[in-house]
This record gives C-alpha cells, structure tokens and sequence, in this order.
C-alpha cells in the first residue's frame, strides 16, 4: 500500500493541476470561515449565532466542517477525478497497464491515493479547527475542546466519501471535464432535483434525505439549520438526517462507488 | 517453450472483427514482424497480449504461463509513447522502473542507448516525436527485459528519425532477446525481422520465416515506348505469372528459372524494343501486396 502511495506520489508531486487545487484547499478551509469574521447579526433573528459561535469551541468544528464540506467537494473532489482521467488522457494508465501492474493493483493505487488525501484533509481540518479554536475561546481544557461529537471521524468519512464518488465518476466517464461536470451537477442539481420530484409523491420528505450525496453532505450539515427547530414552524419537514443515518448511508454509497469503480476497471478495455 | 502463444483470438468492435480467429505462436530469439495494412488488426492483437484490451474469446499465454507478472518482463510501445508530459525523462523511467519493481535507478547506459542523456533533465512535453518515440525505446530496455513488443515505432518520424530508430532496433535485435514488431513498412520488417506473420482483416494470412515467405519467383521491371503493345505482349506471354503497370514500368513476375535474355529476344522479334530491363528479386513488399490482395 506504502508502496502503491508512492508511485502516485512520483506521478503527481509535480503536477501543478493537483498542487493548485490542494494549495486552493488549504487555502480556502479556513478563508471560509474567516470571512464570516464580518458577520452581520444587525437584523437576524435573535436566536441565529453571533461570530463568537463560529470561532470558540464547540461550534468551530461545526463550522469549519461546514466550509470544509464545500471545499473537499469542490478542490478535492476534483483532485480525485484528475488523478483519474489525467491518466487515461496521457494514456499512463494504459502504459501502467501494459508495464505490468495488474488492474486491481492500479485500482488500489488510485484508492491509496484518495484515502491518503483524504486523512491530509482531515489532519488539516482537525489542526486548523483547534487552533482556531484555542486562540478564540478564553477559558478553555483539552476535554471540552476536543469535545466535538465525533466531528473529526465525520469529516473523514465525508471527504473518502466525496473523493471515491469523484473517482468512480472519473473512472465511469473518463473525461475530466465530463466527469467533473457531472459531479458538480449531480452534487448541486441532480440529486436535488430528483428529492424534490420524489417529495410530491411521498408523504414524508424523510425518505429523500436519504439520498447518498445528501447523507454524505449531512455528515457535516451546515449548522444554521439546528436553529430552525427553535422557529415555531408548520412544515412537517425534517431537514437534515439523524447523524446515525447520514454515518449508514454515507458508508454504503462509500461501498458502492469503491466496487462500482473497480469493476469499471477491471472489466473495459482500457 | 514458446515465448508467446496465441489461440483462436477474436475481438469485435460493433460489426467491425478487429482480430479474427488468430493463431501464433512465437520463440524465444525470433524477430517477429507483423505486417498488415491500416486497419489489419495488429495494434488490437498487441493490446490484448499486453491485457489492456479484452478479447471476446481466445487466449494468450506468455511463457508458458510460467510467469506470474509476465508483464514486467516485457518492454512494449503500444501505438505511441506513453509518458507524463510535466516530468522529466528521468522522472519518466523512474515510475516506470518503480512498476517493474527492478533495482537499477541509473538509467545512463539506457538513455545513452537512444541518444538522449543530454535531455535527460528536460519535461517531456517540450521533446520532438523524434525524441519521445525514442524515450518509449528506452523505456523498454528498463530490467533488461527478454521480450520486446514495437508497435509501428518509426510512425511520424522524419528520415533522420527513422535512421535513428531503426539503428536502435536493430541493435536491440541483435543482443538476442525476442522481438514482436508490428509495421506496415516492409522494408523495415524485411530488415530486422527473422520472422513475419501477415495479417489483413483481422485474418492471419501467412506466417513463417522470412525466407519461406519470400517465394523463388522473380520480377521483371520492363518498360518500352510503345507501351500498349508491349502490355498486349506481356499479357499473351505463358511465362508471365502477372505484370502491373508501376507509372514507369511494367513489374512482371516470373518463375525462379526465367531466362531475360531470351525474353528481350522475343520481344525484339515482335518488334518491341524495351527501354528498360531489369531483373531483381522478389521483394517483401510484393509478397506482401500479393498475399493481402489474394483475400
Ligand atoms: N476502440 C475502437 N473502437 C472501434 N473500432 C476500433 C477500435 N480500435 C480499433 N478499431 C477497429 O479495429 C480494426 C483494427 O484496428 P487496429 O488499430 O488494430 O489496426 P492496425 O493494424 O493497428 O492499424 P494501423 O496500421 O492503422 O495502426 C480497425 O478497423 C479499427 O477501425
Ligand atoms: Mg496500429
């Protein structure tokens, strides 16, 4: 597996396609959230949260997990479908082929490479949220600041998840710009779009949040929504998924996408 | 032991059979050429025993099946030069010595070999065809492998290119390995290879040593200012198995023991004078043409 991980490490350290949308990711994670710095609560409701909220313990694991939720979607996610139809397009995966790695070798290589960035990403969120975090609340202890309801396993999970979505794609559509069309459409619009179809002829919108993108999404909700359960409301809509369910789900469409992309692989002409 | 057996391999593309049928079998020490037109299905036929295409039925086995990564034991070009285009020549082999799992980090000796040691620090986006098809050839020798597989690797280059090339292969064919080399350029087959298989449509039409292939009969380039008369005369001539008119002369074949005195006799008495006579050997080339227009 080491092994495997380098050898992509050797293909890609020097590809500036895969340097810049990492450098974006870094970047960009905790830009996210530093932009609310100028937050507006003049005219909010009462109940929404000040900017305190997101900095200070517990809420910055929500928070930044929430800008971490956009970012991995959108950098990462993408770094995973490059890692992919770059190499078809360069016809390296081919040459890799004909060099003598074996198929599933290839495949593992490939999974390697998008677990190892998905613990660089979740290394990155957890240090950047407790930093954030220690430097923002006054009184603070090791206890209640890593306190976070299991926030860092769920980030994990979230960003293996958007990354093997993106890799199946990759290797189903073989077209970076295909591939990273439908992902961002699928993610944005599609999955949405079809809920919300399903909705009109279901009696409960619960069902539909059972959808793979949206339980991986809920992984790490943006956290505004808990104050909605303080409006007095009549719509008989739950908005997000019990975190028992989004962890279910998100693991099987992690299943799915994983074999679905192999058995891409191992089975066309390459 | 062969090196490379093939049974009763076939693959389609929708209507289209690219392999149809093919049975080979190749030694360890051949210089195989495959010979066939555009279209003929030799780039398919390498894709498949280098697994990167699947066959619709058939099989392949590489040494006997004696290997367990026969692969890695292999150096192939396959259509065109594979390479990560923002890596240097270095880097380039060095991912390629890493899916080999071979020791020999040094790739001096190899990149001396095609002549680009002075490149090696460049990206390999910036080298000419010349130079990329050249780094393919290098990348082939890396762990000093038995078999060596060159789909039409002189394709695009300028004649300086080819020169380079072919001198490349040439010694590589020497050093004893086993070569398959997939060309529609005769001249190039004829000049490396020990061994041709000939296929068209997907159809392997003949097969053997170079020499086998090559019949006895000879040809006859013969060319005369009154041109019509003299096809009439070539044409009504027992001894002339077939003639085809070139733009300059008439190419005529004819059995081993042709006499092309007694023939210039001949058409002198029927008042044919030729402007040009000349007899050669039968060519590879011709072979070929006659072989692939037969099916
Ligand atoms: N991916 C593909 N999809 C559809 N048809 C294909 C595909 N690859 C090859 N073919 C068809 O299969 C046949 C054999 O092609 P192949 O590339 O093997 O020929 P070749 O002998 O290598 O030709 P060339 O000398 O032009 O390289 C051709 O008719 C080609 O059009
Ligand atoms: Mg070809």
């Amino acid at each position: 597996m080491l092994n495997l991980l380098a050898l992509e490490w050797k293909k890609f350290r020097k590809n500036s396609v895969v340097s810049l949308l990492c450098f974006f990711y870094v970047l960009f994670l905790p830009a996210g959230l530093l932009l609310l710095k100028d937050f507006d609560t003049e005219g909010m409701p009462i109940f929404m949260p000040g900017p305190q909220t997101f900095y200070s313990f517990p809420g910055v694991w929500e928070y930044l997990g929430y800008a971490g939720n956009w970012v991995v979607f959108f950098f990462l996610g993408v770094v995973a479908i490059y890692l992919v139809t770059s190499e078809i397009n360069y016809k390296t995966q081919r040459q890799t082929i004909i060099n003598g790695m074996s198929r599933s070798t290839y495949f593992l290589s490939k999974l390697s490479a998008i677990f190892a960035i998905s613990i660089f990403a979740t290394l990155y969120y957890a240090i950047v949220a407790f930093a954030i975090g220690v430097y923002f609340t006054d009184d603070w202890d090791f206890a209640y600041a890593l306190d976070n309801n299991w926030a860092i396993s769920r980030y994990f999970l979230m960003s293996i998840c958007y990354l093997s979505f993106a890799l199946m794609l990759g290797f189903l559509l073989r077209k970076a710009g295909l591939a990273i069309f439908v992902y961002m459409s699928y993610v944005l619009i599609i999955e949405i779009l079809i809920r919300m179809g399903l909705r009109w002829k279901l009696t409960s919108g619960e069902l539909t949040n059972h959808f793979p993108l949206n339980a991986i999404e809920d992984l790490m909700p943006m956290p505004f929504w808990k104050y909605t359960e303080m409006i007095p409301t009549n719509i008989d809509f739950e908005f997000l998924l019990p975190m028992k369910n989004a962890v279910i789900v998100s693991t099987l469409a992690l299943v799915v996408f994983i074999l679905l992309a192999r058995f891409l692989l191992m089975k066309r002409d390459i | 032991m062969s090196v490379l057996e093939i049974k009763n391999l076939t693959k389609s593309y929708g209507p289209i059979r690219a392999v149809d049928n093919l049975n080979l079998t190749i030694e360890a020490g051949q210089i195989y050429g495959i010979l066939g037109p555009n279209g003929s299905g030799k780039t398919t036929t390498l894709g498949i025993i280098t697994s990167v295409l699947k066959p619709d039925s058939g099989t392949f086995e590489w040494f006997g099946g004696m290997e367990a990564e026969p692969l890695k034991k292999i150096g192939t070009i396959l259509e065109t030069p594979n390479f990560y285009p923002y890596l240097t020549a270095d880097e380039n082999l060095e991912i390629v010595r890493h899916i080999k799992g071979t020791p020999n980090k040094d790739f001096t000796e190899i990149l001396e070999l095609v002549n680009l040691a002075g490149r090696r620090n460049s990206k390999f986006a910036s080298y000419s065809l010349g130079m990329k098809q050249r780094l393919a050839i290098a990348a082939t020798m890396i762990g000093d492998p038995n078999v060596l597989i060159f789909d039409e690797p002189t394709n695009g280059l300028d004649p300086q290119g080819i020169a380079d090339v072919r001198n490349t292969l040439q010694t590589v064919a020497n050093s004893g390995r086993t070569v398959i080399l997939a060309s529609h350029i005769l001249d190039e087959v004829e000049k490396i290879c020990t061994h041709v298989a000939i296929i068209k449509n997907g159809k392997l039409l003949a097969t053997g040593s170079v020499g086998s292939i090559l019949s006895n009969d000879k040809t006859i380039e013969v060319a005369s200012a009154d041109n019509s008369g003299l096809e009439n005369w070539l044409r009504s001539n027992p001894s002339i198995q077939s003639s085809q008119f070139t733009g300059f002369y008439y190419d005529c074949v004819v059995a081993e023991d042709f006499d092309v005195s007694k023939m210039s006799q001949e058409m002198a008495r029927a008042g044919i004078y030729p402007t040009h006579l000349v007899e050669r050997k039968k060519r590879l080339e011709e072979e070929f043409l006659e072989i692939t227009s037969k099916s």
